[in-house]
């Protein structure tokens, strides 16, 4: 069973801070606390700043004596991260997990691993690849991909949804599938396309 | 012997031994009325006492007459064994009682070497109504001090006919006993230990497990108000939570040695955990909890070892106790053998089919 009141604990003690480091913890939906959705910006000084990064959070039932499961939902390229699953290869969400980390921590990690990158352990070889073969091309890719997925739209929710309904769906759905995923069009798309 | 003296339940007709009772059951014997506490001179009941406040004759009589069983001991076992009744008999009646008195009756009455009639004692020389001029005779170590003062508060202040006792620095009541020395160093270092355990315990109250996130003292069960103390490090977690961290099954690819045996926050090895109600402020504090905990299993028998009948994983690292049916403890004789990089290692359970899977029979 999840520990749920060091989960509440966690939640409280990450909005507190959140003008200070940025990263966001909120459950994905009203129902149950395992399942989270963290946000954290990209560090300054790399490809990534200015683009905000969603990772999905799913807590085991043996959590916090086991590393939570993360993977992002925002697409990034770099060579710890797959391109394709958003997949993370870090050390402490798998075998040097202690349950002295929280959330916030492991997010921390996280985003410290978005400036570090370890090309010599990848998650996503062909990024690895181009990181050690051709770094300018890199950073570009890693850019661009920041820009197109990565930074907030900076059109309102207004055109948003009529984006939305452009491409097919009904306005009431697009708007209330766009307000549940807190005004990201990708999400929206996505959810509205699974169901 | 202590059959001879009549059993007080008995005599109430609530007895709950029956035959098995250390005291008579016969109406014939003599009932032991002989209040202790008078004997060491500090009966705080004075004349209301129930009990006989009977002079050294007497008393001594009740030594010798119980004595005539020859056993050297026996002084002392009547006083063993007539004590635990009294107090019971008074359980509750005596929580005025100072802490030096308490303690005072808790010593085995050996002597009536130095009673309190030693001087030309006619009455009850504690009587709670101006006997003040009796106590005249006395010697001051043998007067009580008024148990009301040291409690706390004496309602009779300046006027109350017993000696009030010096203010004790750790509790700050007036029980120490002006007179008698090994009373008062007695009682100020069991208050000074008490102290320390008291600020121990408030410190201890605010520190939080970094595991659950809570404060260890505050959870919900008792059982769980328990710190996990580890041996290498000085990082507090709730005694379940380091535990269920230590015994959490490696699924996840987490290695037993190097991941679950660290503690979560520094990851320096910890080899066992030792539980604690309060936490420790130094080194020395540790190590007497830590030593403590060992003496008190080591008292216990090991299951594993089961008397000889089994065997310990452990081996002579087990902090149980390795001890066969007839008392005798477990000899181990180590057996050091050096290792092909030169390093000594002990040699545990050697087998003559180790050697022998190496042997190349032609």
């Amino acid at each position: 069973m999840v520990d749920f009141a060091r989960v509440q604990k966690e939640l409280q003690e990450c909005s507190r801070d959140i003008e200070r480091s940025g990263i966001k913890v909120i459950p994905k939906n009203e129902a149950t606390l395992a399942r989270l959705i963290g946000t954290i910006p990209g560090p300054v000084g790399t490809p990534y700043e200015g683009g905000t990064f969603q990772i999905d959070i799913a807590l085991p039932d043996a959590y916090p004596f086991e590393p939570p499961k993360m993977q992002f939902t925002t697409k990034v390229w770099h060579p710890n991260i797959s391109s394709q699953s958003g997949a993370i290869c870090l050390d402490i969400l798998k075998d040097q997990w202690s349950p002295a980390l929280t959330l916030k921590t492991a997010l921390l990690s996280v985003q410290a691993l978005l400036s570090a990158p370890q090309p010599d352990d990848p998650q996503d070889a062909v990024v690895a690849q181009q990181y050690l073969k051709d770094y300018q091309t890199f950073v570009g890719t890693a850019r661009y991909w920041t820009e197109t997925f990565a930074k907030k739209s900076s059109l309102g929710i207004g055109e948003k949804v009529q984006k939305l309904v452009e491409m097919g769906f009904p306005e009431a759905q697009a708007r209330s599938t766009l307000e549940a995923v807190g005004g990201d069009e990708n999400l929206a798309l996505e959810k509205l396309c699974s169901g | 012997m202590s059959k001879r003296v009549l059993c007080k339940f008995f005599a109430h007709g609530a007895c709950l031994k029956g035959e098995h009772c250390e005291f008579s059951h016969d109406w014939k014997a003599s009932p032991n009325n002989i209040c202790t506490f008078y004997l060491k001179g500090a009966c705080a009941f004075g004349s209301r006492c129930r009990y006989e406040h009977v002079k050294a004759s007497r008393a001594q009589s009740f030594g010798s007459s119980s004595s005539t069983n020859s056993q050297p001991s026996l002084v002392i076992d009547s006083a063993s064994l007539v004590l635990p009744a009294r107090t019971l008999a008074s359980g509750v009646s005596l929580a005025p009682l100072s802490l030096s008195e308490l303690s005072a009756s808790s010593s085995p009455f050996l002597p009536p070497s130095k009673p309190a009639w030693n001087g030309s004692l006619d009455g009850d020389y504690d009587d709670d109504e101006g006997s003040v001029g009796e106590t005249r005779n006395t010697r001051p170590e043998d007067r009580a001090i008024c148990s009301f003062a040291a409690a706390g508060n004496c309602p009779r202040g300046e006027k109350c006919p017993h000696i009030h006792g010096d203010i004790c620095p750790s509790c700050g009541k007036h029980c120490l006993h002006p007179y008698r020395h090994l009373e008062r160093e007695e009682h100020m270092k069991i208050c000074e230990e008490k102290r320390k355990q008291l600020e121990a315990l408030k410190c201890s109250q605010e520190i939080e497990c970094s595991v659950c996130l809570e404060r260890v003292l505050s959870k919900p069960t008792v059982a769980e108000r328990k710190f996990g103390i580890l041996s290498e490090c000085d990082h507090p977690f709730c005694i379940s939570c380091i535990r269920n961290w230590r015994s959490s099954s490696p699924t996840s690819g987490m290695d037993v040695n190097s991941a679950l045996r660290a503690c979560p926050i520094c990851r320096k090895l910890s080899y066992f955990v030792i539980p604690s109600v309060i936490w420790y402020k130094s080194k020395e504090e540790k190590q007497e909890i830590v030593d403590s905990y060992k003496a008190r299993l080591r008292s216990i028998d090991c299951k594993h070892f089961d008397f000889g009948n089994g065997n310990c994983p452990f081996g002579t690292s087990c902090f149980y106790k390795h001890a066969y049916r007839d008392g005798r403890l477990e000899e181990v004789a180590l057996r050091h053998i050096g290792n092909e990089d030169g390093q000594t290692v002990i040699a545990t359970n050697i087998r003559l089919s180790d050697f022998l899977a190496d042997l190349h029979i032609r």
